[in-house]
């Protein structure tokens, strides 16, 4: 006994292998960890008021001075944003500490935003004046915000505020709702065309086609489109959806735009419909399978059709497994950008795909994407520090959502599984 | 013990046993292969009509896969092969013009671990009603109420009906697996090892329901406990090695059983093996 | 013996049933007529993706000019993604499947998985965004980072084991990985501070990339990407060993990390050649993070501090633009065969190897 006891001691003594692969653990669980705080705290940039300064500094036209915000600041210079006195005009400067002659932070300075999205400073009550002289009509005002005296109560309830103002604006004002209607229509969409096609698929596998030759091709089939890059489902969907049937309709309707023939809601749903097929077929047969035969064989023994059987005892008894493959369904075409490029979401769609006028649902128009919103907003972010941080906000909401959907259906499945223990014991 | 005939493969059976009886199943020379294993061997079986006749045999005796031939539930089973004939009813069951669903209709069966769906008492016992397009409220809630009487757990669950039929205990899940299949009128009840899995109250009342269903079905009853088949029985038969060897009236296979293996199986000393 | 009437008695619930009979057998019909539809359907679309783009790629004479470097780009961005992914993935598969206790692991399973539903489009945001300009001035911190990274593990893990108090020893039993999070974060400032010092030698120019968007930053943010997939893979295969080998061993005197690397490890061995095979399919595939953090630019060095351009960045870049039947629209869906090509290739590979896996632990 003692023996065991001094050789498992021994053993453990020399076991650094162990901590490398902890190590690695670590390393990873910090990466992902640095990615998710960074992710946050460029997003929380977005929203967080600035501070208003007054400075003063040396520059090669002279002394100049500004009231403006201090967006960021290192240790060797600040970025400062003057009143954007044009529409969404970049009035960014880099100030070097060294040239900084005097900065203060008035106590009644004050940051306006207006209706358009523009943010002017101004002190007090002193009316806000533009180089040229024009003023700021009261009615503009959206926000008037003391920036420098903030109590943490106020300024967690202006970070809100702008929160929900950046989900619930148009693009114009730097919102993203436009792209959450245009991704919540896709997926709805995309939905309704590849569940009922992917059940059927999976009843058709696990139920009928048993271990015959055909069944073991349409699953290797299956497998293998799992594993096809998403571009390529795209490029697929661009000829055959896009210019071949789109562009065979515009021909037939002879219409003088085409309307079919670019990218569009209805090519894009089905592109996903397509893309997202196997992950909804391998979810639904995972759930079929853990029906235990007796509840088959005794729908059967009353005189149950197969059909009937599929149906009424089945299928409920399988419904966790269906909702995991329709979350996962959607987390995938919620995240998925690449093949919408080809297919039909914009940078920026005039009008939304779901609105108050006949047919209420424009399956050929083109559309915004919460996903593709990011990656405008990345593109367009190099110089304005304010894209750059709503592209972030934007990726924040878009993982916020896809992982929060990611994480349901793992909670689903684990019910699932629990169930499926219940009814076999 | 006066010697016993060996066993000459064909069954043993008293003639002019069944005389006078209407037969309620049938097998003629059935074979039954599971990809390419041999489990059911020339077996001759008739099941006479309103009578309990009980399968006994040892495990792996073919007792269970004889049982779903009357109701072709082995076709679910992948490299199943069945030849010979099978008669239910007077029907040939395996002839291709025999609706399935109708013939499982009229053969209910009651498996031996209980398996209610994971539905309602009442959406149970109405699961095959509602196959014949029945709905009105009224209608399914008077044969739910007969059903459950007719099976001995009316009492018991008239005011769960809407409770999940999984809450109940082992012995009334069996019984409620009973109500749905009388629901549905069958004319005859298979029951592979019914009450193996309740304790032993349990089983007596489910022994006085079978003898209680005597009176309007025909059932044929598997099961590995002798005195269960000596209480419940009318007829039974003895299986082994997929053959059946022996058929006689109850009381006389048990106290004078003509073949040496069924003298063995009944007084013990034959082994229980596995195929 | 008399053979009973075979008609129904005509009770009514009887009659009902026969009434039935053909509107159900009906609907037994058109539900198989209906799954036979969707079957094809599936098996018709599986063909056309290939056959689509076997027809319509067209190989030029000057394909080499226009689609080679693309392939170079995806290959190399896969590459370097595979050397991140790999140590990442397969240490953390190691220690979640021998090491860890069942509580971690619980955790950490559903954890990764719930990275792998990670959109690319984020990632590739904050590679493209804060990655690429911090690794500009910090390639160097990098590098030492790297190469001190195993020594300094394995060296904890021994002064730990050696010399730390039996006590703490056995209340961190479990806790290795947020013990070693003490001497990564040490190493990370370690490094970050020698990159700042070292930075004006010659030698350092070396090492300073051209552009902020280059493999180097492509390779770390899709490692990061693809580990998940490494992970679950890798895991698996090593999980479905069953511990009685382990145990075995360990009986016999060999410690939990001899029994791993001679005996499980083997073992497991093709699971974890396919999570490989299938991270490196993934990493080809990935559009996201290379289009928006790879610079874009053709270029063919080996150097990771260059830029690329690879086959599944440039189909989203110029795929909307192309005209049917041109040139460089046959050009265009010949990079795509090829990608689609070699996925499939290692897909079907990763499936062989898998069964091998399969089969072996089945025969212990």
């Amino acid at each position: 006994m003692d023996e065991v006891r001094h050789r498992r001691a021994a053993s453990r003594r020399h076991d650094p292998g162990l901590w490398l692969a902890a190590g690695l653990v670590g390393l990873s669980l910090l990466a992902l960890a640095a990615v998710l705080a960074v992710l946050v705290q460029q997003a929380l940039q977005a929203f967080a008021p600035a501070p208003v300064a007054q400075l003063r500094w040396r520059s090669d036209a002279g002394e100049q001075q500004l009231l403006a915000a201090v967006v960021t600041q290192d240790a060797q210079a600040l970025v400062v944003r003057g009143s954007e006195w044009q529409r969404r005009g970049a009035e960014y400067r880099r100030i070097a500490r060294a040239d900084l002659l005097q900065i203060e932070w008035p106590a009644d300075a004050r940051s306006l935003r207006l209706r358009d999205g523009r943010e002017i400073y101004r002190r007090g009550d002193a009316v806000a004046q533009a180089p040229d002289g024009s003023g700021v009509a009261a009615a503009d005002v959206v926000e008037d915000v003391a920036s420098n005296r903030l109590s943490r109560t106020d300024a967690a309830g202006l970070l809100l505020r702008r929160a929900w103002a950046f989900v619930s604006g148009t693009a114009d004002v730097g919102g993203v709702f436009p792209a959450l209607v245009g991704t919540v229509v896709l997926v709805v969409l995309m939905s309704v065309l590849v569940m009922p096609l992917g059940v059927l698929l999976a009843l058709w596998l696990h139920e009928y086609a048993g271990s015959g030759r055909g069944a073991r091709l349409l699953r290797a089939a299956m497998a293998n489109l799992a594993g096809v890059p998403a571009v390529i489902y795209g490029l697929f969907g661009l000829v055959l959806f896009v210019n071949g049937i789109g562009g065979g309709l515009d021909a037939l309707l002879q219409s003088p735009t085409p309307r079919w023939g670019g990218g569009g809601l209805l090519w894009s749903a089905l592109t996903l419909a397509l893309l997202t097929l196997p992950v909804v077929v391998i979810a639904t047969e995972e759930g079929l399978a853990r029906v235990p035969a007796s509840l088959r064989h005794g729908a059967l023994a009353l005189g149950a059709t197969r059909a009937e059987m599929l149906w009424r005892v089945v299928l409920p008894v399988a419904r966790p497994a269906l909702l995991t493959a329709l979350i996962l369904a959607v987390a995938r075409a919620a995240g998925e950008v690449a093949p919408l490029m080809l297919v039909g979401a914009v940078k920026y769609a005039p009008a939304l795909p779901l609105d108050g006028e006949f047919p209420y649902l424009h399956l050929s128009r083109q559309f915004m994407h919460l996903g593709q919103s990011v990656y405008d907003l990345a593109l367009a972010g190099g110089d304005a520090p304010r894209d750059m941080a709503q592209a972030h906000a934007a990726a924040l909401l878009l993982l916020v959502v896809v992982v929060g959907l990611n994480a349901a259906a793992i909670v689903v499945r684990n019910r699932l599984r629990e169930r499926a223990r219940e009814l076999a014991v | 013990m006066s010697a016993r005939d060996e066993d000459i493969g064909a069954t043993v059976m008293p003639p002019d046993l069944l005389a006078g009886h209407e037969l309620a199943l049938e097998a003629r020379a059935l074979d039954l292969d599971y990809s390419g294993r041999r489990a059911l061997d020339a077996v001759n079986l008739q099941v006479p009509r309103r009578q309990v006749t009980a399968l006994i045999g040892p495990s792996g005796c073919g007792k269970s896969s004889l049982l779903r031939c009357f109701n072709r539930l082995n076709d679910e089973i992948a490299g199943c092969r069945v030849s010979g004939e099978v008669r239910v009813l007077g029907l040939d069951a395996y002839a291709p013009a025999t609706s399935l669903p109708e013939l499982r209709r009229r053969v209910g069966m009651v498996f031996q671990k209980p398996n209610p769906f994971p539905q309602s008492v009442a959406d149970n016992v109405a699961f095959g009603l509602r196959l014949a397009g029945l709905r009105s409220r009224l209608e399914l809630d008077d044969r739910i109420e007969a059903a459950l009487r007719a099976a001995g757990l009316w009492d018991e669950v008239r005011d769960r009906l809407d409770d999940s039929a999984l809450r109940l205990s082992a012995g009334q899940q069996q019984r409620l697996v009973i109500a749905r299949a009388l629901a549905v009128e069958p004319e005859v009840l298979l029951m592979d090892e019914p009450a193996s899995m309740l304790d032993p109250i349990s089983t007596l009342r489910f022994e006085e329901l079978v003898v209680a269903l005597r009176e309007r079905y025909s059932v044929l009853l598997v099961t590995h406990n002798m005195q269960q088949a000596a209480r419940v029985a009318d007829y039974t038969a003895f299986m082994q090695a997929g053959r059946l060897l022996e058929f006689d009236a109850t009381d006389r296979i048990f106290t004078n059983p003509r073949l040496r293996g069924t003298e063995d199986y009944i007084t013990g000393r034959m082994r229980e093996t596995r195929d | 013996m008399p053979v009973p009437d075979p008609f129904l008695p005509a009770s009514p619930l009887a009659r009902r049933f026969a009434e039935r009979a053909p509107a159900r057998a009906r609907r037994e019909r058109h539900l198989r007529l209906g799954l036979r539809l969707a079957a094809g359907f599936l098996a018709l679309l599986a063909l056309a993706m290939p056959l689509f783009l076997l027809a319509s790629a067209r190989v030029t004479s000057d394909w080499a000019v226009h689609v080679l470097p693309l392939l170079i780009g995806s290959l190399k961005a896969a590459l370097y993604a595979i050397v991140v992914a790999v140590p990442l993935g397969l240490g953390a598969a190691i220690w979640c499947a021998r090491f860890a206790p069942p509580a971690w692991r619980a955790v950490l399973k559903p954890l990764f998985e719930l990275f792998e539903a990670v959109p690319a489009v984020v990632l590739g945001l904050i590679a493209a965004l804060l990655l690429a300009p911090w690794l500009l001035q910090h390639v160097l911190s990098l590098l030492v980072f790297v190469a001190l990274l195993v020594p300094l593990l394995i060296a904890t893990g021994f002064l730990w084991q050696r010399f730390a108090p039996t006590a703490w020893q056995q209340r961190g039993a479990g806790y290795e990985v947020a013990l070693s999070l003490v001497p990564l974060l040490g190493l990370a400032a370690l490094s970050v501070a020698v990159g700042n010092a070292l930075a004006t030698p010659a030698w350092a120019a070396l090492l300073q990339p051209l552009t902020p968007w280059n493999g180097l930053v492509v390779g770390l943010m899709l490692g990061l990407a693809v580990m998940p997939t490494v992970f679950s893979l890798a895991e698996d295969a090593l999980f479905a060993v069953p511990a009685e080998l382990a145990l075995g061993a360990q009986a016999l005197g060999a410690t939990r990390w001899q029994a791993l690397w001679r005996l499980l490890l083997p073992v497991a061995a093709p699971g974890v050649v396919a999570a490989l095979l299938l991270g490196f399919s993934r990493a080809l595939g990935e559009t996201m993070i290379v289009l928006m953090a790879s610079g874009n630019t053709p270029l063919t060095g080996i150097s990771p501090l260059t830029g690329l351009r690879s086959i599944a960045a440039n189909l989203a870049l110029e795929a909307p633009q192309a005209v049917p039947g041109s040139a460089g629209y046959g050009l265009l869906l010949l990079s795509a065969l090829l990608l689609f090509g070699i996925c499939l290739l290692l897909n079907l590979l990763a499936e062989q190897v898998r069964g091998r896996l399969r089969r072996r632990v089945a025969g212990l």
